[in-house]
């Protein structure tokens, strides 16, 4: 793969937490417009990496480099700036505000929204047709089931243009229906030109939509490669389920 | 040689006291997670109690710090995790901090109900203040002597219990994981209350032997703050180490005692005599900055049901039209004292709005608003000395005002600084280190400053002189052609009209751009951050903006009193405001409103109405004026936090339930008939049909009893708001288990969400 076609370049990333290494030597690349899976067990470092990339949490060495620029030492907003968006495992929703006002108010804070007041209720009135949230627009987002939440989060960063998206567990609290739009969603964002970082824990929906996955464990990786090509490494099986058996 | 020899002793005992009422801190923290506010307080009130014992009633001295130290202080601290502390497990930061201070009020309320304030009495040292012994040319007292042993003997025994004992084997387990500790067959419980009581034993322990030190008449708040400068020794250990907060605590000890030998014990350097108070405080303030920065983390406030709903503005502005005509009614009726009490609270309620715009609606924290209250009005003051030149009985210049909010909103931005890198207890502490500070420094000045300025007038001095006669004067406006200087009815309606607007600008700005990025913030700074926000514009906004309230609170304030003196901005003040704020409900306009009236006219009031009855019923005089009038005035507003219990919200929200469905479509023939009826009533005052006692009470009690009245009437307008409230204390599902216990229809509900069959799932929920 050409180096210009790596969007995110992740470098050598360790994290240290006291004597523990949540995160070890981890180097990654997300090619530009891709769709790519990160996998692993529960503890494995996932949410880690992503709050290393999304530059919550200063990594104990190794770098993090968007478009070829290292942008290591940038704080989370210039990320966000850059073209950088998550959501997060544990919901993190503005809960005294409404549905729509969750994700109007993350193109408010954008400063990748171009335009005024009224554009932004433009694309806040596409984001919600976009990822379907028009029933339940005007509810709290204390009152929606958790696997909506995790949807309007998706909405809101969707607001900052992002060029590269990171999901964490999107579709977890989700039923099987609705993860199987929320596996369509994915894709045609990917066709519209977003490169996206997935986390996932289900199988089904990981091994139908990424192009390529990475599978970590102990803060290592331990397999890289296309769906097909992981579900049969055995490392991959031991890891995860201890047994040959994965989905 | 010998002074820094004394000085070092000195300082090393002030250090040991500090050392053991910051390990009392750490141990209670370490434990529970509350950072107890009132442990000076404790401390106070053991030293009081121990005057009583020894010195008002001659027990032994051994007998009476026995019946304190080891009998009542352990009992206090036992109840206190049983009754109060255990139940803020999971709630807000803010109601973490509030509570602990709601005690604060309530001991040192106590301590001036019961004992009066100050005690004309002296706690003497422990074998009187002249037995010392002498080394070389250095002389040590006793009290100091026993000080020094009596620190070593608690580090030691600290250390037996913690690391030699099993229940400090329990307590630290407790301390690492409290989940893993129950599932190991630890107790949580047992450990949280056993480190209560030996955290409150050794505040106590401190209180009297700070107390006695002094060897002076003794003051409760004096007292009570003299503890608070160990909280810097408990900060400096990270609230954990206890090896840490010991050096601390010395370092702490050692500063004071040295700069009073640097200063000549404040003879030197007049201006900066305020200094040796202050250095604790100081060091407190540099050691929250120099603590590591704080991960961003999202505020996890789904679990909480501290939730606020916001008016639209249209709503607003008709609340706002209501309020201002209720005080224009009040004119014709209410008497000199009774407007004077209703401007206190309008003008504590606009300082109050401050709090809504940073707390409830940026989630940051400030415990000191009366302080910025305090710059405000020094800055108009010395706008009006300055630059009017003393015209000063003239009137407030708009001026003035401005400048004022100017110069409040600098300072605010200042204290956000630190502020920026802590969030809820760090933030908490720092505003209280700077209300502390600002007190000791500019509000107890007495010095005239002069600055030559040379750009400034024609070679002129620039003069500041704060409180030289111990108190300063703001004039009230003349504007509009109307004069608020003279009529305190005139006055009593302009400071409605502000709070209105205030207030009004606040709903609008909650519901603009910024107000829904500050909500944001509020919610998850971590999400904010992420999607592009810059938390430290956010937050130097916030700051600088609900500072400049509180100092255009402050000069209407100071205008409203007249002359004010210091005791009008100290901490201490700022406490029951903030209190009585959140207990109303912070994230609303109206909690504002009602924290202020609180503050500044019910409990007055009710001290009025006992007041009043001794005079009709002179045989209970007694009962009336120095129990039920004084418990009202100094333990009331304490009391008042224990609504926070079954309202995290504020009960201004509860009531809102209440009253809504009166001003629904179906509720308004009722609401018509209620405001006709007030009407009227108001017209048979106002014509002297009656007095003003019974139109206060009768009015008071129908508002009140209006949604009960309504519910017996119309009872089917309340179908809605009660399916409101079931909604609202439903949780969510993953909660259930946590927050209470799983019941047979929690597993019928996880079942059909689980879209399992029927009966997979037994009675007792096991599947």
């Amino acid at each position: 793969m050409a180096a210009v076609d790596v969007l995110l370049d992740v470098q050598g990333v360790t994290v240290n937490f006291g004597g523990n290494r949540a995160v070890d030597d981890v180097s990654l690349p997300v090619a530009q417009g891709s769709l790519t899976g990160l996998i692993g067990p529960n503890g494995a470092g996932k949410t880690t990496l992503f709050n290393v990339v999304s530059g919550l949490l200063s990594p104990s060495a190794g770098s993090i480099h968007l478009e070829g620029r290292n942008i290591s030492k940038l704080s989370p907003n210039k990320r966000a700036h850059l073209g950088i968006s998550r959501t997060f495992q544990r919901l993190e929703l503005f809960t005294s505000l409404t549905v729509r006002e969750n994700i109007q108010v993350a193109g408010e804070i954008s400063r990748r929204m171009r335009g005024g007041y009224s554009h932004i209720q433009k694309e806040t009135d596409r984001v919600i047709e976009l990822i379907d949230l028009g029933d339940v627009a005007d509810s709290e987002v204390t009152e929606i089931p958790t696997g909506l939440a995790r949807v309007v989060e998706m909405g809101r960063a969707l607001m900052n243009n992002p060029k590269v998206l990171l999901l964490d567990e999107p579709a977890s609290g989700q039923t099987e229906e609705e993860t199987r739009e929320f596996g369509k969603l994915l894709l045609r964002l990917k066709e519209e030109g977003t490169t996206i970082f997935l986390v996932e824990h289900d199988m089904a929906l990981v091994m139908s939509v990424c192009d390529k996955i990475h599978v970590l464990d102990f803060g290592k990786i331990i397999a890289r490669g296309e769906a097909e090509e992981i579900q049969t490494m055995p490392e991959v099986l031991d890891a995860y389920l201890g047994s040959h058996e994965m989905i | 040689m010998a002074d820094f020899l004394s000085f070092t002793v000195i300082g090393v005992a002030v250090g040991a006291i500090y050392a053991i009422a910051a390990s009392g801190l750490v141990v209670t923290y370490a434990t529970s997670g509350i950072f107890n506010f009132a442990h000076g307080a404790v401390g106070m009130f053991a030293a009081f109690l121990y005057w009583q014992f020894r010195w008002d009633w001659n027990f032994p001295a051994p007998l009476a710090i026995f019946l304190v130290i080891f009998v009542f202080c352990p009992i206090f601290g036992a109840l206190l995790e049983r009754f109060v502390m255990r139940g803020l497990q999971n709630t807000m930061e803010i109601t973490k901090l509030v509570v602990p201070i709601a005690l604060l009020l309530l001991l040192t309320g106590s301590a001036s109900w019961i004992w009066g304030d100050p005690i004309p009495e002296t706690l003497r040292r422990f074998f009187g203040p002249d037995k010392k012994i002498t080394i070389g040319d250095t002389f040590i007292s006793w009290h100091h002597i026993i000080v020094l042993i009596v620190a070593v003997l608690m580090a030691a025994g600290l250390y037996v219990v913690l690391y030699k004992m099993r229940i400090g084997v329990n307590m630290r387990a407790v301390v690492d994981n409290p989940e893993l500790t129950q599932l190991n067959g630890g107790r949580p419980v047992l450990a949280a209350s056993f480190s209560w009581m030996i955290g409150t034993a050794l505040a106590g322990l401190a209180g009297v032997l700070i107390g006695s030190l002094q060897n002076a008449a003794i003051n409760n708040l004096a007292l009570t703050l003299l503890i608070v400068d160990a909280y810097a020794a408990a900060i400096f250990g990270k609230l954990r180490s206890l090896t840490l907060t010991f050096v601390g605590a010395i370092v702490v000890g050692l500063s004071i005692s040295y700069w009073n030998w640097l200063s000549d014990t404040g003879q030197k350097w007049t201006w900066l005599s305020g200094f040796r108070i202050s250095i604790p405080v100081v060091l407190l303030v540099i050691v929250l900055i120099l603590l590591p920065h704080e991960r961003l983390r999202g505020a996890v406030v789904s679990r909480f049901k501290e939730r606020f709903s916001v008016p639209t503005i249209p709503k607003a502005a008709l609340w706002a039209g209501v309020l201002v005509l209720f005080f224009a009614a009040a004119v014709p009726i209410a008497q000199r004292k009774p407007e004077a009490l209703l401007s206190t609270g309008l003008a504590f309620g606009i300082i109050a709005l401050s709090l809504v715009l940073l707390t409830g609606y940026g989630g940051e924290l400030n415990l000191a608003p009366l302080t910025f209250a305090g710059i405000g009005a020094v800055v108009a003051y010395q706008f009006e000395v300055n630059i009017t030149k003393g015209h000063i009985n003239e009137s407030l210049s708009i001026w003035g005002l401005l400048l004022a909010a100017a110069v409040c909103a600098l300072v605010g931005a200042i204290i956000a600084l630190p502020a920026l890198r802590l969030r809820g207890l760090y933030q908490g502490l720092v505003t209280f280190g700077f209300a502390i500070f600002v007190t000791n420094m500019v509000f107890k000045q007495r010095r005239t400053l002069h600055f030559n300025l040379p750009w400034y007038g024609d070679g002129e001095d620039f003069e500041i002189n704060i409180f030289t006669g111990g108190g300063l004067f703001v004039p009230r406006p003349n504007w509009f052609g109307i004069d608020f200087r003279i009529s305190n009815s005139n006055y009593m309606v302009f400071l409605a009209v502000v709070f209105a607007l205030i207030g009004l600008g606040l709903v609008a700005l909650r519901r603009s751009t910024y107000g829904r990025r500050l909500a944001a913030m509020k919610d998850s700074p971590a999400a904010s951050a992420t999607l592009g926000m810059s938390l430290v514009k956010m937050k130097l906004s916030v700051f600088a903006l609900s500072s400049a309230i509180a100092g255009v609170g402050g000069v209407l304030y100071a205008a409203q009193q007249g002359a004010s003196d210091e005791n009008s901005w100290v901490i201490t003040a700022s406490l029951p405001l903030v209190l009585l704020t959140v207990v109303a409900g912070v994230g609303y306009v109206s909690g504002a409103f009602a924290g202020g009236i609180l503050t500044g006219v019910f409990f007055v009031m009710l001290g009025d109405v006992f007041l009043k009855l001794s005079v009709d019923y002179s045989a209970f005089e007694w009962l009336f004026t120095d129990v039920v009038k004084d418990f009202f005035i100094f333990v009331g507003p304490a009391f008042a936090a224990i609504s926070l219990a079954t309202s995290p919200a504020g009960f201004l929200n509860d009531m809102f339930d209440n009253y809504r469905p009166l001003t629904s479509r179906r509720g308004l023939p009722l609401l018509s008939a209620w405001v006709v009826f007030q009407g009227l009533f108001y017209l048979w005052r106002i014509t002297d049909g009656i007095g003003t006692w019974t139109f206060m009470l009768v009015s008071l009690g129908v508002a009140l009893l209006l949604p009960a009245i309504a519910q017996v009437i119309r009872p089917d307008l309340y179908i809605d708001a009660k399916t409101l409230k079931q909604r609202r204390e439903e949780l969510p599902l993953e909660l259930v288990g946590v927050d209470r216990p799983i019941t047979a229809q929690d597993v019928k509900q996880a079942d059909a969400a689980l879209q399992l069959p029927v009966g997979v799932s037994d009675n007792d929920g096991r599947s």
